[in-house]
């Protein structure tokens, strides 16, 4: 202990011991200080309030349907069956047993209360992020595949494909993500439904015109991706494969793609943990997904501050979710260099 | 087997480069011809050429009676029987040596993975690493890379193998161990068609020696009359540069 010196310590684990607590200081000062400012203006925070838009106790009542008198009341386990006998008509009813509100003789409307049983019910934000996921998902799975086929036509050797793809890559990139759902949905998806209309079909739901303007963005943008991937792999690898008799889809399956898989994936993960987040455009087209919903819950609640909050974590919890399954991925591809 | 008549190929990049000028050649059954030449003769293009990695421009290039060049032929069906060996290996990174030796076998061949598999052991036996079938291509030492680079053409059954300088990216002590390959095939008679710097090669195992120079063929015979009696001035003075 003789030689233990202030500067050995510094040099040694001291920094990283200074930085822990700096870091923790400043998280802290930062927590604090919003905390202190929300004093200022006087805002109640009020937690205990948030679980019920996940996740929520309803009072479910069930009603006369008839007019008539209680003829009986059953008791079948811990339910009671209600027997209503009206002029010329008969109803069964079940209620739970505790809540019975009627008695044998009573006379009953329609809509009056025979008793009510109680039910977990889905929250709107709850709902909300499971639109979220729905929607990512499915644009995650559309884009891959619109991605893949203009990124492949980009590298093609016929300039129509070629051009195509340069077409719709550059028209997608270089307009913004909002107008472009505003045209899906007022322009093409108002099309589309009049035209599904006048052959009496059903309509097609907002959703899918928010689905289809996610996926062609982030189609665009995964385009030039595999686009640079294929070509990062050295050209030798696709002689070798052609000079081998395969053919060229055959070369790109088994030799190109694989390869370039794994390049890929990180920018792919970046690419769809944006639209994770661009999914947040969609609520104004009437998707009532994570953002839209708590911007609803927010109205009803006037509890703006946690429920941002806790949407901006839900939102964290999504993309963090995303990266972990990438990560995965990546490991389990590199095996063997 | 292999037949080229008055083919041409250029190249427009910067500025335009003939790399092949009406060359013609034919190469037997059986025969190994090898092809010399200072950088940039053309002599990789002509064999890019033989199995349409690169398209000619112009002229005719039959193989085993094939016209190649005529838009009809099924070019696949053509190089499933031509190996073609390259100066960086390409072996295919994400798969192992088996991988490597099986792959076109099953998908072009249409064999069993056993039936490719036992192929693949006995080829590997043959070059001379059984013990690697299991060893991914980034493991491996040059030699023994392009030795599996070998193998893998050799499993398709081909009738003619093209190297391309299959030994100019190898230290040299591995370059014996490549040649060694080489030679022994030759021996059973396999069709090759091989451009390398090697002269020694040249003179032991070639029939036939095809100098070329500025896209040209400028020479063509024996070893015994190009390394005693070249008769053309530039073979002359490329011989005593390299010799
Ligand atoms: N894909 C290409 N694009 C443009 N020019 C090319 C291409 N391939 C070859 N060339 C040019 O054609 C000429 C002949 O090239 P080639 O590779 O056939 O020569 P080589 O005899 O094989 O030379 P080396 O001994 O260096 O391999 C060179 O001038 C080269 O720059
Ligand atoms: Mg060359």
């Amino acid at each position: 202990m003789s030689n233990f010196s202030i500067t050995d310590y510094l040099r040694t684990r001291g920094w990283r011991h200074i930085s822990i607590i700096l870091f923790v200081v400043m998280m802290g000062g930062v927590i604090g200080g919003i905390y202190f400012a929300t004093q200022k203006v006087e805002y109640v925070w009020r937690w205990y309030r948030v679980p019920q838009y996940f996740y929520y106790k309803d009072t479910i009542e069930t009603r006369a349907e008839i007019e008539g008198e209680v003829a009986s009341l059953t008791p079948k386990g811990d339910q009671v069956e209600v027997l209503v006998r009206g002029e010329d008509e008969e109803e069964l009813y079940q209620v739970p047993a505790k809540s019975v509100r009627v008695s044998e003789g009573d006379f009953v409307y329609p809509g009056d209360v025979l008793g009510s049983y109680q039910k977990w019910k889905v929250g709107i934000l709850l709902q909300g992020l499971w639109l979220t996921l729905k929607v990512s998902i499915l644009a995650v799975f559309l884009g891959i595949i619109i991605g893949l086929f203009t990124g492949l036509a980009r590298i093609s050797k016929n300039p129509a494909l070629r051009w195509t793809a340069i077409t719709y890559i550059e028209l997608i990139r270089g307009s913004p993500l909002l107008v472009q759902i505003f045209i899906w949905y007022f322009v093409l998806g108002t099309m589309f439904n009049t035209l599904l209309a006048k052959q009496g079909m059903g309509q097609l739901s907002p959703l899918w015109y928010g689905v289809a303007a996610l996926a062609v963005f982030a189609g665009a943008y995964v385009a030039e991706i595999v686009r640079a991937g294929i070509q990062s792999i050295h050209r030798g690898q696709m002689e070798a494969a052609r000079s081998l008799g395969m053919t060229y889809p055959q070369s790109m399956g088994h030799i190109i793609l694989p390869q370039a898989f794994r390049r890929i994936l990180p920018p792919l993960a970046g690419q769809f943990i944006s639209l994770i987040k661009d999914s947040s455009l969609l609520g104004i087209i009437a998707v009532r997904e994570l953002t839209k919903a708590t911007r609803e819950v927010v109205t009803t609640s006037l509890q703006p501050f946690e429920l941002w909050f806790i949407c901006a974590l839900l939102y964290l919890v999504l993309t963090f979710a995303l990266s972990m399954f990438v990560q995965y991925l990546e490991r389990r591809t590199s095996i063997g260099g | 087997m292999v037949k080229a008549e008055n083919v041409y190929k250029t190249f427009y990049t910067t500025h335009k480069v003939e790399a092949l000028v009406d060359v013609s050649c034919q190469i037997d059954k059986g025969e190994v011809v090898v092809i010399i030449g200072p950088s940039g003769s053309g002599k990789s293009t002509l064999l890019r050429c033989l199995n349409m990695l690169e398209k000619a421009d112009k002229g005719h290039i039959y193989i085993d009676g094939v016209d190649i060049l005529d838009p009809k032929t099924n070019i696949n069906k053509v190089r499933e029987e031509m190996g073609m060996v390259f100066q960086s290996f390409n072996l295919f990174a994400h798969k192992t040596v088996m991988g490597n030796l099986t792959l076109a076998q099953t998908v072009v061949r249409k064999r069993s993975k056993k039936e490719a598999e036992e192929k693949a052991i006995a080829l590997l036996k043959k070059v001379g690493i059984p013990e690697k079938a299991g060893s991914f291509p980034d493991n491996l030492s040059g030699g023994q890379q392009q030795r599996v680079a070998i193998a893998r053409a050799l499993a398709m059954d081909p009738k003619v193998m093209l190297f391309d300088e299959p030994t100019s990216a190898l230290d040299p002590e591995m370059i014996g161990e490549v040649l060694d390959v080489m030679k022994t095939l030759a021996q059973e008679g396999m069709t090759m068609v091989v451009v390398t710097h090697e002269m020694g090669f040249a003179r032991e195992v070639a029939d036939r020696v095809i100098f070329m120079d500025e896209g040209k063929i400028v020479e063509m015979g024996t070893p015994e009359h190009f390394f005693q009696a070249p008769t053309h001035d530039r073979t002359k003075l490329f011989l005593s540069q390299i010799l």
